[in-house]
């Protein structure tokens, strides 16, 4: 059984103990709107009495516990890269479209303006007039192949700056993720949980990068690897990755300790842009490429079959070009034909009011290109429906990936995040325990009182 | 379930985001007109867009070509007729020359008439469109006659009739073989049977006059035959026109359907996303307004 002084050191325990408890409320109002902030909870025990006949001691605040959501945070750096690879490349994709034009004002419109341009110059072989707009629609369907392969390029170009400054916020993250892991295993664990929110505020941003393995290390630290299990950081070193222009391409590598990672990062807002850059944009520009080849190539032996308003035969009406490679953005009508209408062959034979010529190219509009099975406009088409469906998919997954990791953060905030209610209610909570043993500790103080006038 | 702050207010703005972004759709909608603004929008539907503009492109030059044949025709037709007058008036002339009762002046008139209606007929032959020759097949840079020292050429066209498409697999010709109606399957041209008819009518010779007559007959059958084929172009071309007109309606009634918005579900779902968004912020407005903290003292 406890003395009255005990149970005024007892009721100034348990004075001090709410008093701890209103900090960790005042502390998580005050943190209600930090990125990352998990909500503190002080964990109270009941002092254990110091004899037999005592109930006990009073109560100590034996911890302030930080309520973390492990499982849901590690399922969150799952499907954050994930997210962020859709997003880039629904962006991505976005801009292509755009590049490549609307239907009617694009190659399409060059092409129907081309070969009726050649249907005019039918009606009337030995005009002109028709044969200067065969020149100027050529040119201008060359000058539709140029610009949008033009763009293109540009578009892959950005892209690989993108991936560049993706790099730089992905060491910083490692450097910050490592100084963390340095502080964190110099404090104790109390003073550790501010250090472990700014932590997986680093990780989480860093998954939006980059598809990341984390380990996470017993004194509440992280080690971070990337790609096939490149360590990123381990402990307080980190390990940067580097970026080098590819051979050929001289695009932007990315290398860990000097290997080429880049095949390996598959997600992420870098993952994105590199699917977007090695692979969407490629097929992109090699089929425009292809279809400029085959146009030109396929123009360019009609026009040879046939004969110029001179009655020699035709040469070549595009510029030839070498191979499919980088021929939208090579073509143009060959410098004969410009200087001169009259080298345009609308003849099938050395007459010059003959048009067989004109109508065969005229007619190739509608007929399959190259070894394809399509016409131009088709093959244009078909360009731009895959276009348009990578971005609707894209855009469809990034949407989707919204929403699951939308769910995950509430997830994980009913576990970890700060209820104004709920800190309402523990603030009447804290502010009624502590006055009840503030009035505790005065009926002592009283009885202390009667004690001390029984005395004197 | 506990209910935070924060997630309240994340959620909030999520949804909001996906309420101004579908309004916007909407609004994009209405304003441009447009079902399909990029090919995301509809794959598939722009890609049909683009054929079908690519269709109407071809439509509208066939329609050109269409126009522009008409004008030449009617040139030819034109020509045709005042082919088929002079034969006729050259038959009328040479007739006056024929018989014993003629006088030598009325056939030295006669012939000169007949003189005169060979240069004419020679303009007729020689006959351009926009520069190039109507009757020389398909060399339109030469004149299918020449006069040289007085006397009219042999033909210098070729048998090679010029065609231009209408559409696949319709053509209309525009270029003519002008000997197939000079001269046909006789054994000189209406020139040289002009030019004999000249001389015998000069000289009274009732013979060369009836062959000469029984030549230019078969020279106006010719030439009638040459317009009924042009008449029944005309014809065709205006089947022509007709067909590509119905194929544009119903060509640009597709891509209407594909491209275009239908504005009064465009603009339904524009007024329905404008509540949905204006639902979104007010509820937005209202997050964190009440909560316990003020019902303490």
């Amino acid at each position: 059984m406890s003395d009255l002084l005990g149970s005024l050191s007892m009721a100034a325990r348990s004075m001090a103990a709410q008093q701890a408890g209103l900090d960790t409320t005042g502390q998580n109002i005050a943190n209600i709107n930090t990125p990352g902030y998990t909500r503190r909870i002080a964990e109270f025990v009941a002092a254990p009495p110091i004899d037999p006949l005592s109930a006990g001691n009073g109560v100590d605040v034996v911890a302030i516990r930080a309520a973390r959501a492990d499982l849901l945070e590690a399922q969150l750096r799952k499907e954050q890269p994930a997210l962020g690879r859709d997003a880039a490349m629904a962006e991505s994709l976005s801009q292509v479209e755009a590049a490549l034009g609307s239907a009617g004002s694009s190659v399409d419109a060059g092409l129907t303006k081309f070969f009726n341009a050649f249907s005019q110059l039918s009606q009337d072989p030995t005009s002109g007039v028709a044969r200067q707009q065969v020149t100027v629609q050529g040119q201008e369907l060359a000058n539709t192949f140029n610009e949008v392969a033009t763009r293109l390029t540009a578009a892959q170009r950005d892209t690989d700056v993108q991936v560049k400054s993706s790099v730089d916020q992905i060491n910083a993250l490692a450097a910050q993720i490592a100084s963390l892991n340095a502080a964190i295993g110099g404090v104790s664990q109390t003073a550790g949980e501010a250090l472990r929110d700014k932590l997986g505020v680093a990780l989480s941003s860093l998954s939006q990068l980059v598809d990341i393995g984390v380990v996470p290390r017993s004194n509440g630290g992280a080690d971070v690897s990337v790609g096939n299990g490149r360590a990123l950081v381990i402990g307080a070193s980190t390990y940067q990755l580097g970026v080098s222009p590819a051979a050929g391409s001289g695009l932007t590598d990315l290398t860990s300790g000097g290997v080429v990672i880049t095949s390996e990062v598959k997600g992420g807002r870098v993952g994105g842009l590199l699917q977007v850059r090695d692979t969407q944009l490629p097929g992109y520009i090699s089929r425009l490429d292809q279809l400029a080849y085959d146009l030109a190539t396929t123009i360019n032996t009609a026009h040879k079959a046939g004969f110029d308003l001179n009655g020699n035969p035709g040469g070549d009406f595009f510029a030839p070009l070498a191979s499919a490679a980088g021929a939208a953005s090579a073509m143009k009508v060959s410098a004969a034909v410009s200087a001169n209408g009259n080298l345009i062959a609308a003849a099938g034979t050395a007459d010059a009011g003959d048009n067989q010529t004109a109508r065969a190219i005229t007619n190739l509009q509608r007929t399959p290109l190259g070894a394809g099975t399509t016409s131009p406009i088709d093959t244009w088409g078909a360009l731009i429906y895959s276009v348009g469906t990578d971005s609707k998919t894209a855009a469809n997954n990034k949407s989707g990936r919204d929403e699951i990791v939308r769910q995950l953060q509430t997830l994980r905030d009913q576990v970890s995040g700060v209820s104004l209610d709920e800190e309402a209610g523990n603030l009447q909570k804290f502010q009624r325990a502590y006055e009840a043993n503030a009035r505790y500790f005065s009926a002592i103080q009283t009885s202390l009182d009667v004690l001390m006038q029984m005395v004197s | 379930m506990r209910v935070t702050f924060s997630q309240s207010f994340r959620n909030a703005a999520s949804d909001t985001n996906l309420a101004a972004e579908q309004l916007a759709a909407a609004q994009r909608q209405v304003s441009s007109g447009k079902r399909i603004n990029k090919p995301s929008d509809d794959p598939a539907g722009a890609n049909s867009a683009i054929a079908g503009h690519a269709a109407i492109g071809a439509i509208d030059a066939y329609t050109q070509t269409a126009d522009s044949t008409t004008s030449r025709l009617t040139v030819v037709d034109s020509m045709l007729s005042d082919i088929i007058n002079k034969i006729t008036a050259a038959q009328t002339a040479a007739a006056s020359a024929r018989g014993s009762v003629t006088s030598q002046s009325q056939r030295d008139a006669a012939a000169a008439n007949l003189q005169g209606i060979s240069d004419a007929l020679l303009a007729d032959f020689n006959a351009q469109f926009h520069g190039s020759y109507l009757f020389s097949g398909s060399k339109a840079t030469t004149s299918p006659y020449k006069l040289v020292a007085g006397t009219v050429s042999s033909y210098q066209g070729n048998a090679t009739p010029v065609s231009v498409d209408l559409g696949q697999g319709r053509t209309a010709q525009t270029s003519f073989d002008g000997s197939t109606i000079a001269q046909g399957s006789d054994p000189s041209s209406i020139f040289t049977v002009l030019s004999n008819l000249v001389t015998a009518a000069k000289s009274g010779d009732n013979v060369g006059l009836g062959q000469g007559l029984d030549a230019l007959e078969r020279a106006l059958s010719r030439t009638t035959l040459a317009q009924t084929q042009v008449g029944s172009s005309f014809a065709a071309l205006d089947d022509v026109r007709a067909r590509l007109n119905t194929e544009r309606v119903g060509i640009t009634a597709q891509l209407s359907i594909t491209e275009d918005a239908n504005m009064a579900s465009a603009i339904t779902n524009m007024s329905q996303a404008d509540t949905a968004y204006r639902a979104a912020l007010a509820a937005f407005g209202r997050i964190g307004s009440v909560s316990l903290m003020d019902y303490l003292k």
